[in-house]
């Protein structure tokens, strides 16, 4: 079911002006499939900009980025289009498209009404069906971006800081729901700043490190 | 000196309308308030609706740091922002220690380093460093640990200290454990009305209260 990821000889700069930040300098990772992999890092190590070198939204100075073999081309997330790949962004203002949750839902329900019905069950979110997005909080926000994102069906998940603003009870049915995802065989990347959540996974990888790597847990 | 927060009261439109309706509360002074409750517990709501008040407790309007940023963080980079703020001119001395307690290795490079090309935790630490420059007597900061490490969530807690030895009202809204445990006062939300509320030493000696309903969460940041 999973499917593998490949970063070879990266490096990535970001610059405007006369400013510049170099994110990755000869980066290397190999993420096998099935690997629930965390990663963990300081603040503009480059969490995100992995997650998205991968999808294809950002362009490396100089290296490739691979999945199942085939290299990504930057600017053409075909992987998340086709189906390959779920993602969870990071920032809440990327989440959604509707006014409400009810006319967000219906734009991705399709064939996963049942599915989205349960996931919004289960985090409490059904009693919110005709509130406006903009009067949720961020945590509700989170909770019903997660409620979506369990219906996905990627054989790749990449999710970027999912619970930063959950509560305890949030956090635990994301928890529960990587844990599934892991038993069915899905490769997980997981980014997150609880230090706790590494014990989910079965790989780390630590982007404070000189030179990081995919190591076990 | 006594904390007084008003009765609040905001309804949003819609058939299944959330409403905060909190009573009002005349708190001690000393320390910081932490604010707690579940995901939809009206946390936000609530600093937002205060901020709103002109209760001035004596000090001055309440200054908000919300959740989100992008509105915040309004200029190109941090001078750019506290020349617009201030109109006047800036102590980068102050402004360099601050950016170094904050976690920022070169601050002298941060003072004009665009906002564009910062991450997510690296923006919500430039905001701390923004407000804590502007030194307000009434300050409600909204989950400003979202992306930020343990390290510098500590050396918050000390700034905020300094504001409060200033004679600042500092009211935090959070679901961490750190920042609860450090507070003297406790706003306990459920529903969009107080479920809880008073010292905090009070509230955990009390064995019918737990911080669990409340949506705490008791990991750590990556240190």
């Amino acid at each position: 079911m999973g499917s593998s990821i490949q970063v070879q000889n990266l490096n990535l700069n970001y610059s405007w002006k006369q400013h510049s930040k170099q994110i990755f300098n000869n980066l290397n990772l190999r993420i096998d499939p099935g690997q629930f992999v965390t990663v963990i890092g300081g603040n503009g190590s480059g969490k995100s900009s992995l997650i998205k070198l991968i999808l294809g939204l950002v362009s490396p100075g100089s290296g490739i980025v691979s999945v199942n073999g085939h290299k990504v081309r930057a600017g053409y997330p075909q992987s998340v289009r086709q189906g390959q790949i779920a993602y969870l962004a990071q920032r809440l203002e990327d989440l959604f498209f509707a006014e409400t949750v009810f006319e967000e839902l219906n734009y991705k329900r399709g064939h996963h009404q049942s599915t989205i019905d349960k996931a919004l069950d289960k985090l409490d979110l059904s009693r919110f069906l005709h509130r406006s997005i903009e009067s949720l909080s961020g945590g509700e926000r989170q909770a019903l971006a997660l409620a979506q994102y369990m219906t996905s069906q990627g054989s790749i998940l990449l999710l970027d800081e999912p619970s930063s603003y959950l509560d305890q009870n949030h956090a635990n049915i994301l928890k529960a729901y990587l844990a599934e995802s892991h038993e069915a065989g899905h490769t997980i990347l997981h980014v997150t700043q609880y230090e706790n959540e590494i014990a989910w996974g079965t790989h780390l990888i630590d982007l404070n490190k000189p030179e990081p790597g995919v190591e076990s847990v | 000196m006594t904390l007084h927060i008003p009765e609040l009261i905001k309804t949003y439109p819609g058939a299944d309308a959330f409403g905060l309706n909190t009573r009002e509360l005349r708190l001690s002074d000393e320390g910081f308030t932490c604010v707690v409750g579940k995901n939809g517990s009206g946390k936000s709501t609530f600093g937002e609706t205060l901020a709103s008040t002109e209760e001035q407790n004596g000090r001055g309007r309440w200054y908000f740091l919300p959740q989100y940023l992008e509105r915040f963080l309004f200029a190109e980079n941090l001078v750019d922002q506290l020349h617009n703020l201030l109109a006047q001119e800036i102590d980068t001395e102050l402004l360099k220690t601050l950016l170094t307690d904050m976690g920022f290795a070169n601050p002298q490079d941060m003072l004009d380093f665009p906002f564009l090309l910062l991450s997510g935790g690296e923006r919500r630490r430039m905001a701390l460093v923004c407000v804590l420059y502007l030194q307000p007597s009434q300050l409600i900061l909204d989950e400003p640990d979202i992306g930020v490490t343990v390290k510098e969530n500590m050396v918050l807690l000390s700034k905020i200290d300094n504001l409060q030895a200033m004679n600042a009202s500092i009211i935090l809204i959070s679901h961490n454990y750190e920042f609860v445990r450090h507070s003297t006062n406790l706003i306990c939300l459920e529903n969009g009305r107080i479920g809880h509320a008073g010292k905090t030493e009070d509230l955990f000696s009390d064995p019918d209260f737990d911080l669990k309903e409340y949506g705490v969460r008791f990991e750590t940041n990556n240190g």
